[in-house]
């Protein structure tokens, strides 16, 4: 395998960890205070362990793709080839997609509010960052595959 | 007006100089992913790296890529 090409599958491993590990971190710590003090003890718990192992995945797969960037440091050739223009058309399309589920995302708190039970500001900025982030990253491992 | 598809002898013009998809991706400086890509269709190359390829593989970029009439006639 080239370097590029293992640079590339570093990149796909490294994001799907930062997203499973993102994705569990905010998904647990949001329905946790969406639950509040209903929740039982254990599942407080067991939701409290599954954000702190989320964050945990998160940093190491951001520490994963580590790497590629001292790689690319050293070399701006394989840079432009690891971000090549297939690369950057895919990213654009993940991008668009990460921002029409922001868009759709948006109807949670007005459908919530409709049916009478209004979410906090907090609690719908963090469900925006945790559904803006995870429909990106995952719409560019599903992209990039071709 | 006629409804055309881009296609492409990439594959083709790349087996006949005996290269891999690495190799040639090498030769333009992409990844092995966008030559595949490319060569199955899936992704429409840049006029740059359509003329890099066509450098590359020593063959006009027409030859390497040319439009086809998928109903044929106007619609």
């Amino acid at each position: 395998m080239s370097t590029i090409d293992e640079l590339v599958s570093i990149r796909r491993r490294a994001l799907i960890g930062v997203l499973i590990g993102f994705g569990a971190w905010q998904a647990a710590d949001l329905a946790d205070r969406f639950g509040g003090d209903a929740l039982p003890r254990s599942i407080h718990a067991a939701l409290g362990a599954v954000t702190l192992l989320g964050a945990l995945i998160y940093i190491a797969g951001l520490l994963w793709l580590s790497p590629v960037f001292k790689y690319l440091k050293a070399d701006p050739e394989l840079r432009l080839s690891l971000n090549d223009e297939f690369v950057q058309h895919v990213r654009l399309r993940a991008s668009s997609f990460g921002f029409g589920a922001v868009l759709a995302v948006q109807a949670v708190p007005i459908v919530a509010a409709v049916a009478g039970v209004p979410l906090a500001g907090d609690m719908v900025a963090r469900l925006t960052i945790l559904v803006g982030v995870t429909s990106a990253l995952s719409a560019f491992l599903v992209f990039e595959r071709g | 007006m006629p409804v055309e598809r881009l296609r492409n002898t990439l594959r083709v013009e790349r087996a006949r100089r005996g290269l891999t998809q690495e190799g040639l991706a090498d030769l333009v400086g992409v990844t092995r992913k966008t030559i595949n890509t490319v060569e199955n269709g899936r992704f429409v190359p840049s006029t740059v790296l359509a003329l890099r390829l066509a450098r590359a593989l020593s063959r006009p970029v027409e030859i390497l890529f040319h439009l086809e009439s998928v109903r044929g006639g106007e619609a």
